[in-house]
């Protein structure tokens, strides 16, 4: 060893970047390819990356702490909504959205709900689902027969106009195994669910779309003799109940008036 | 309502196409399993820290999301906070009374590589097996961030250096005392199991 080696080293130290080739560079270069031992330390510093790399143990995030994470998020969220209203002076308002969400939230509580109100979770799972693990397709026939595998229901794999077929996850939904495709829709991301019916008041029979909001997040649902339908995104509700409406259309879905008039109100 | 149809071979994947994040919870989605182990490195394995640490990353990140004007750099943004966030609590922690860590000069720095011996082994000698991710564990909290997003999470040494508010020949500086500090560890676990 000289004592250039650890000019050399320093200065061909490998990080990756491309270089500026200057004098010192060069005179550095030479200098390695004079010195075996300034090459061995250069490949062992290569070789000590990769081997961090490959055998540093990677933990995936467990789905508790994804729950939690997601739900401080939320709060936070719900909180940063209410101060901005209250900053546009519209308390009254919020007052009065507050008083409807207790409400709803009351009612589906005292009707026998054992967990959260539906649009919580639904817009929790949808927030969870982004790069989870599922079927990754493009192929509405290739997800279907996926999700037939998983599931004891039968589920319609729909296509949407200008609209991206992401995959399709099977997902627990108060207790029961349901169907989640993820689309990419006008950029972004949509969840469409199908699940056998949930703990939804006048959940027995037909219901034509309705809207809720949750997190930021709107959620258009809808039902039919024993699923409840429902697709969660950050789109409009216009948006989302257009493409509700595209979705029944290619089930041969109908909602009477009898039926609409019955459950329509029934809050999500 | 669809037919049922049988299958007889498993459908192949596509892969996955680039998100245009549009939430910040999508983006966090997206990046939470990187943050988790990169927080639990940070922790130096311990977990409840690290949970500890990423809901503090994620909260603030949250607040600042408004902030981010390019899309593309979410990665690294959330990286960055959460890198910052470390460093606050180690510095909090530090005043009341731990032992500072010092950084190499660039001499220093020179002369340490030039004294850099490989006693006969180097990184591949050394034996497969050994707990390499408790050494890292165990390595002082500058040294061990500087591994976790250049040799782990793959981040180059001058975003690693942007992340940490350090220049970048301290980054190397710090690969480079790691690397060594690793090695020492594996070449005496390796004599030790060698004795027993």
């Amino acid at each position: 060893m000289t004592s250039g080696c650890g000019k050399a080293r320093r200065i061909l130290w490998p990080d990756g970047s491309p270089r500026v080739v200057t004098t010192e560079w060069l005179e550095a270069e030479r200098h390695v390819e004079a010195c075996a031992y300034c090459r061995r330390f250069l490949e062992e510093m290569v070789q000590a990356a990769e081997r961090l790399r490959t055998e540093i143990v990677r933990p995936a995030a467990p789905l508790e702490v994804r729950d939690r994470l997601f739900k401080a998020v939320a709060h936070a969220r719900i909180g940063y909504q209410r101060r901005s209203w209250r900053s546009r002076g519209l308390i009254a308002a919020l007052a009065a959205l507050t008083v409807a969400v207790v409400g709803t939230w009351w009612v589906v509580r005292s009707r026998g709900e054992p967990g959260q109100p539906i649009a919580e979770l639904l817009v929790a799972d949808h927030q969870r689902a982004v790069g989870a693990d599922g079927l990754r397709s493009a192929d509405p026939a290739v997800t279907t027969r996926w999700l037939e595998r998983q599931l004891d229901f039968a589920v319609q794999v729909p296509t949407f106009p200008n609209a991206e077929l992401l995959g399709a996850r099977v997902v627990v939904l108060d207790g029961r195994r349901a169907a989640a495709m993820q689309y990419r829709i006008d950029g972004r991301l949509v969840s469409y669910y199908v699940s056998p019916v949930l703990h939804v008041p006048g959940s027995a029979g037909m219901r034509p779309p309705s809207p809720a909001r949750w997190a930021g997040y709107q959620v258009v649902s809808w039902q039919e003799p024993g699923l409840l339908h429902a697709l969660v995104g950050t789109l409009s509700d216009a948006r989302l109940e257009e493409l509700a409406r595209i979705c029944i259309a290619q089930m041969g879905m109908t909602l009477s008036a009898d039926d609409a008039s019955a459950v329509g109100s029934a809050p999500i | 309502m669809a037919m049922r149809l049988s299958l007889l071979h498993p459908e192949p994947e596509l892969p996955k196409t680039p998100v245009a994040h549009r939430t910040f919870e999508e983006l966090l989605s997206d990046q939470l399993d990187p943050l988790y182990r990169t927080a639990v490195r940070l922790s130096g394995g311990n977990t409840a820290d690290a949970e500890d640490l990423l809901q503090e990353t994620a909260l603030r990140g949250f607040e600042r999301f408004h902030q981010l004007r390019d899309p593309s750099a979410g990665k690294s943004w959330l990286f960055t906070i959460l890198t910052r966030t470390h460093l606050n609590r180690l510095r909090a922690a530090r005043r009341s009374g731990e032992i500072l860590f010092s950084d190499l000069g660039e001499a220093a720095w020179e002369e340490a590589m030039a004294a850099y011996t490989r006693e006969g082994k180097d990184f591949s000698d050394t034996g497969v097996g050994h707990d390499l991710t408790m050494a890292l564990d165990q390595l002082d909290p500058e040294l061990r961030a500087a591994v976790t997003l250049v040799d782990l999470e793959g981040f180059r040494q001058r975003e690693a250096a942007e992340m940490l508010d350090i220049a970048e020949g301290t980054v190397a500086s710090r690969l480079f005392r790691a690397r060594r500090a690793l090695r020492r560890f594996l070449v005496l676990s390796g004599e030790k199991e060698a004795r027993l």
